[in-house]
């Protein structure tokens, strides 16, 4: 059986994954510092351990408004070549495997939030999770 | 065998060697007749081959023994050095680095075929040989004598016993060629003395040599016999020997060889010293990442001082300012040995003016200073092109043809300035030229075809403005549009790249006299003296050598002026900047009566910031935003502040 493992977490009720290759760390939230002249969803800079790493808001990214900050929302690291950007989540559950022949990559499914930037949708049991694709997300454009 | 570990020494070496092969030929172009130039460049493209071959390069190691096959034709005067030999020369180096390159690159030397090059070396060395039959190949290389070994042969000669070289091809397939060499050796001691062998007695013991020793020995026997002795020793191949004549070393040349070999002795023992470890080659990224750690160390001994309730326990607050010191020096320490003298990038310019004034047939001397003046390695990487774009707008543009300088009553030759040196905190790059200068008027008209400004605008700009214009975007004086420069995207590029290297370029232009362009540029790139600032809840730096002062001003004073806000400084009119509306971030009061001004420059040019509230000073490390935040304005980078938060670097040249 073939699979992949992905970093499951939940904007509002709906269960977003990136694949956990793409994934350094899972932070809680620290003090933001605001970038002037920046995108609206870049929130900022924040400072992980010596390293100045902006942060991006993926609920706008995704157009879906903006994270409300409690104890739950957490920041994951994830790495493209050699950029390291931060993603603001309402809450980062848990790992889970997805077996590849479980992923739909027939992009229908996706109503409410850019088609682009979806990598394809996997079904684990009765969960239905949308696997973003970190490459797009981040692509400057 | 793995050759691939080796490979980055191969580079680097390569790279070396090149540069000074350059430098050696472009010496050798001002004094032909120098021998030991000469003998120099033929030794290191010997290497060079050597080294080639070893890593199987072998187009590489081909073209470099048509090299050598060109500098032994001058060795032995069959080739005399002139523009056409140089020139060829040169065309071998550039193909030689475009091999190292592409090894570099892609691993394989690639597809640059050098077979016209090589017919055409081959035609030059057939045409001098054919006018000038050679004498036979076995004449041997004469061995020079230090002053030591000058002296006992002397004294020989005097006493009528002879001096002789001897060079002794052992075959290759010898597998113990030390002990041929030993044999050599005691058969040669039969006759006399040695008193110089090359290689050296330790390297033969060592087997450090190819197959052909060389020595000089005195000998009260004649040649003949010498030499049939010495082919009775087994795998000897070849024996050539040759009498020394005192009168040959005549005194003149042995005072100048004494000078130089004791140079050259003083070159071996610095060679010996690396080997045995004075210097350590080490890769950037490990200097980069104890950079990084001594950046880390600096931020906790900020946070460290920060913290007030340390301060109060008498021995915690001693131990802190101990630290202060240690971890300053360290830093200092560090940033010694990122520190590289500005000669790797000099380097490449006098070869750059003379192909240059060659293609556009001017006459220009080269002089540099300062080149070692030591910079941060950040610095060095990208200071090169907008050097080159300097150098090349003086040559293309400033100097005259010769011609029109004669006219002028200027000296035939142009003559272009390189010169580094520090200031303070700031490394100093002037380039200087004594060619037409800045043409104002020029310069102004071109503005306005351009569409840059109106001339109604131009009236009022003095001169010196009228010159700054030529580092504003799409701008170009060049009637005709050379290979080199004239296509606008010169100046604006210098600048802007200065710019954001936390330096300043100025121009300084005399028409008929010449121009002076000067780089300022910080230190280093890595930490720098910044000054906190407060606007609103949120914290920025502003690097201090921007800064040129801080005043405090009544609202009321404001005044307006074609819209735009200005003060009255000590009688100058001072620009406003509002920094909360620049940042879009909001100014905690209002209706404040007085207003804390930064007053920062931008070359001449002054501006005052508005801000809220002073923090302090501070040393500051810069991290860059990355890629992902490029290109945003007004921010020059960020920094870590003691309490863990980041702080934004304000781009103040961006401001105004």
């Amino acid at each position: 059986m073939v699979y992949n493992q992905y970093v499951v977490f939940k904007i509002e009720q709906q269960e977003f994954a990136v694949d956990i290759n793409r994934v350094k760390t899972i932070e809680r939230v620290t003090a933001i510092t605001r970038v002037p002249g920046a995108k609206g969803f870049v929130k900022g800079v924040i400072n992980l351990r010596g390293d100045v790493i902006p942060v991006i808001d993926i609920k706008e990214r995704l157009g879906m408004g903006k994270c409300e900050y409690d104890d739950e929302t957490r920041i994951i690291i994830v790495r493209v070549e050699e950029m390291e950007v931060g993603m603001i989540v309402d809450a980062a559950s848990e790992v889970i495997k997805i077996q590849v022949e479980d992923i739909d990559k027939n992009l229908d499914y996706s109503r409410s939030i850019e088609d682009s930037l979806v990598e394809g949708v996997g079904k684990v049991g009765e969960r239905i999770i949308v696997i973003l694709d970190v490459e797009k997300v981040l692509k400057i454009a | 065998m793995d050759l691939n570990q080796f490979m980055e020494i191969f580079l680097e070496e390569s790279s070396e060697h090149l540069e000074s092969l350059n430098n050696s030929l472009l010496e050798l172009e001002k004094t032909p007749g120098d021998r030991k130039l000469v003998d120099e460049i033929f030794r290191v493209s010997h290497t060079l081959k050597g080294m080639a071959g070893t890593m199987g390069f072998n187009k590489m190691a081909e073209l470099t023994h048509e090299m050598e096959n060109m500098l032994d034709g001058i060795r032995r005067s069959n080739l005399t050095v002139d523009t056409a030999v140089i020139d060829l020369l040169f065309e071998c180096l550039d193909g030689l680095q475009v091999y190292v390159n592409s090894i570099a690159n892609e691993g394989i030397e690639g597809g640059l075929d050098t077979t016209a090059l090589v017919n055409r070396i081959k035609k030059m060395l057939n045409r001098k040989e054919d006018s000038e039959p050679t004498e036979k190949n076995c004449e041997t290389e004469k061995l020079k004598l230090n002053s030591h070994e000058l002296t006992v042969l002397e004294k020989a000669l005097e006493q009528g016993i002879s001096g002789y070289q001897i060079e002794v091809k052992i075959d290759p397939g010898c597998m113990l060629k030390a002990a041929r060499a030993f044999i050599l050796f005691n058969t040669l001691e039969k006759y006399g003395e040695v008193i110089k062998s090359e290689p050296s007695v330790e390297d033969i013991e060592d087997e450090k040599f190819k197959d052909t020793i060389r020595v000089v020995i005195i000998s009260k026997y004649d040649s003949e016999r010498i030499a049939k002795d010495v082919m009775g020793i087994s795998e000897i191949l070849d024996v050539a020997i040759q009498r020394i004549d005192y009168e040959t070393e005549n005194r003149e040349n042995a005072g100048e060889d004494i000078k130089n070999n004791d140079e050259n002795d003083y070159k071996a023992s610095a060679v010996k010293k690396n080997i045995t470890g004075k210097t350590v080659r080490v890769d950037i990224d490990r200097l980069d990442n104890l950079m990084n750690l001594v950046s880390e160390l600096i931020i906790i001994k900020t946070r460290l001082e920060e913290n007030g309730s340390i301060k109060e326990n008498a021995n915690t607050n001693e131990a802190l300012e101990y630290l202060e010191r240690i971890t300053t020096n360290l830093h200092d320490a560090v940033m010694k040995v990122r520190m590289v003298p500005i000669e790797r990038v000099f380097n490449r310019f006098p070869r750059m003016v003379r192909d240059l004034s060659k293609e556009l047939g001017k006459e220009i001397n080269l002089f540099m200073y300062g080149e070692e003046t030591e910079v941060d390695r950040t610095v060095i990487d990208e200071i090169g092109d907008p050097l080159i774009h300097l150098m090349r707008n003086a040559i293309d543009h400033g100097i005259e043809q010769a011609g029109e300088r004669v006219k002028l009553q200027k000296a035939k030759e142009g003559k272009v300035v390189l010169r580094a040196y520090h200031d303070g905190n700031t490394v100093v790059i002037e380039v200087e030229d004594d060619g037409k200068g800045i043409d104002v008027e020029g310069v102004l008209r071109k503005a306005v075809d351009n569409g840059l400004y109106t001339e109604q605008q131009l009236e009022k700009f003095s001169s010196e403005d009228i010159i700054q214009l030529i580092f504003e975007p799409g701008f170009s004086t060049a009637k005709t549009i050379s290979d080199l420069s004239g296509r606008g995207v010169g100046l604006d590029v210098v600048k802007t790249k200065i710019e954001s290297l936390g330096g300043l370029v100025e121009v300084d232009s005399k028409k008929g006299i010449g121009s002076k362009f000067v780089i300022r540029l910080p230190l280093t790139l890595a930490i720098i003296q910044a000054l906190l600032i407060g606007l609103g809840n949120e914290n920025y730096a502003i690097p201090l050598n921007s800064i040129k002062e801080i005043v405090t001003i009544k609202e009321s004073s404001v005044k307006s002026v074609q819209n735009k806000e200005v003060v009255l400084l000590r009688g100058e009119l001072l620009p406003l900047v509002r920094l909360d509306k620049e940042l879009g971030a909001e100014r905690e009061t209002e209706n404040q009566q007085e207003m804390t001004v930064v007053v920062v420059r931008k070359g001449e040019k002054l501006a005052g910031i508005v801000v809220d509230r002073l923090i302090g000073q501070q040393e500051i490390v810069i991290k860059s935003l990355g890629k992902y935040l490029s290109g945003i304005r007004c921010i020059a980078g960020a920094t870590i502040l003691g309490d863990g938060r980041v702080s934004l670097i304000l781009d103040t040249n961006s401001l105004f």
